[in-house]
Formats: C-alpha cells, structure tokens, sequence
C-alpha cells in the first residue's frame, strides 16, 4: 500500500515538473540560456531607435583616399 | 487512502490542463510569433549577407584573373622606366587604385548590410503594428521597394568590385597622363555609384521609415492579453 502511494506521488511530482517545464519554455525562459547567434536585428525597433540607426549610416565620401593618390601623381 | 491520492492526482491534473489552455490563449503565441519573425529576419539577413560578401569576392576574383596579362604588362612596363623615383610611385599607384576600390566596395557593401538590417527593424515594427490591428499597407509597399534598391545597389557594387583600373602608356612622359586617367575614372565610378545606387537604397529605407512613422502611435507595443490579427 505504503509503495502505490509511493508511486502516485512520484507521478504527480513528474507532472508538476513536466508542467513547470512546459510553462518555461513557453515564455523563452531556456532560450535565455542557450548561447545564441549574433543577433542582427535588436529588441530596439523603436521609430527613434530605427531613426537614430539610419543617421548612423554613413554613406562615406571617397574623397580623401583619392586626394592621397594626387600627391603621388602630382611628382610623376 | 489509495482513492484520497487518485482524486488528488486527478484534480492536478485538472488543474494543469486548465492552466495549459489558458496560457495557450494569452499573449505567448503573439510574443512567439514576433521572436520568430526576428529570427527568421536575422537569418534571411545573414543569408543575403553571405551571399552578397561571395559575389564580391568571386567578382573580384574574376577580374584579377582577366586583366592578369594586362598587369604583368604593366609592371614590365614599369620596371623599365629610366627613373627609380617614378618606377617606384608608378608601382604604388598601381597598388593604391586597386587596393582603393577594393575598400570602396567593401564599405559600400557593408552599408548595404547595415541598411538591410534596417530594414528588417522596420518590417518587425510593422508586424506589431498590424499585430495591434493597424493598417500598414503603405509601410510594407515601402518596405518593398527600399529591398529593391537595395538589391540594385547590390548589384552595382558588385558591377563595382569587378572593375579594374590599369594605367596604359606608351612612353616615360606619358606616365602621368596615364595615370590621371585612370584615378579620373575610378573617381568618376566611385561617385556614380555612391550619388546613384547607395545613396537611392538609402533615401528607400529612409520612406520606409517615415511610412512606418506615419502609422499613429506605431511605437506601442503589443499588449500581453492581445492575440496577432493575421
């Protein structure tokens, strides 16, 4: 008898724990431990955090790399 | 007491598949479906990322390879100038130019990927915005044709990073002319391709931007109870 009840507690706990398990992984909780891939696309996707990313976009001119060859050229 | 801990076991097991359906109906599939979304962005991004990096060193593989006669012939050429001063800067402008566009197009392709990236941002935000029942259609035609131009300013760099600039001259005095000509050219190619495609793929993602801005009170995030209207 002592054994059986032994039994269903052990079920039970398994189903608690299977529970807990299971609410866990719903909410991302394991994702949080696992090591991930660099994220390209961050959490911050604001308007004022996507704006302040475009400005931060720098096109580049150039310029100054083809000026250094005219010195070169300037001597030939 | 055997039947005390099946009525026990039972009533948890009531009480979890309660619990479990109620948690399925809350906000997880909607928190779900926007953490697959970037994550499914993220590798949609790296992919073209990848891609794009490959045709650039293919191109470029491509090119040293077709002109690799024409080069030779310049360094005979330019070991046999008379001057040591003018054979030296000679070799170092050849190195520079090649070495010049090699970088231009690794920061033009790397602006891609940053604008690509932006890109993405917007179309999550979007996905929220639609989530919480907003009408986004001119935001994703926006976002549409910001991925084309980025996808041409791809190309063009691409076109870029094949290109070569070998100077051709058939005596010492010409040396200058020759290699005026050719920095006039690769400044020429530079500039068209940053005033033109990069700069087109940018002012796309910047409509894209204010589109998305356009949405009213786009910033808000989903509520925890709300379930995506798809």
């Amino acid at each position: 008898m002592e054994t059986l009840n032994k039994t269903w507690i052990l079920i039970l706990i398994a189903v608690v724990v299977l529970a807990l398990v299971w609410v866990a992984w719903q909410y991302g909780f394991f994702n949080q431990l696992v090591t991930k891939e660099e994220a390209l696309i961050s959490d911050n996707d604001t308007t004022v955090e996507i704006d302040n990313d475009l400005n931060a976009v720098d096109i580049g001119n150039p310029d100054e790399d083809l000026k250094q060859l005219d010195a070169d050229l300037n001597q030939l | 007491m055997n039947r005390k801990f099946i009525s026990g076991f039972l009533t948890a097991v009531f009480c979890l598949v309660f619990v479990f359906s109620v948690a399925a109906q809350t906000n997880v599939p909607s928190r779900e479906d926007i953490k697959a979304k970037r994550a499914e962005l993220n590798i949609q991004i790296k992919n073209e990322r990848d891609a794009a990096k490959k045709r650039i060193e293919t191109a470029r593989e491509e090119a040293k390879n077709a002109v690799e006669t024409r080069r030779a012939e310049l360094k005979n050429k330019i070991s046999k100038l008379r001057d040591e001063k003018k054979k030296q800067i000679a070799t170092r402008l050849d190195e520079q130019m090649a070495r010049l566009n090699a970088r231009w197009t690794d920061h033009f392709n790397n602006v891609l990927d940053r604008l690509s990236e932006i890109i993405g941002k917007i179309e999550l935000r979007a996905d929220k915005a639609q989530a919480m029942g907003k009408d986004v259609s001119a935001v994703r035609t926006a976002i549409q044709n910001a991925k084309t131009a980025i996808e041409s300013a791809r190309v063009a760099v691409e076109a870029q990073a094949k290109k070569t600039y070998i100077a051709t001259f058939t005596s010492e005095d010409k040396l200058g002319v020759a290699f005026k000509t050719v920095r006039e050219q690769l400044h020429k190619d530079l500039f068209g391709l940053r005033d033109g495609a990069m700069k087109s793929a940018r002012e796309a993602v910047k409509n894209a931007l204010q589109a998305l801005k356009s949405v009213p009170r786009v910033d808000e995030e989903p509520k925890a109870t709300t379930t995506p209207s798809q």
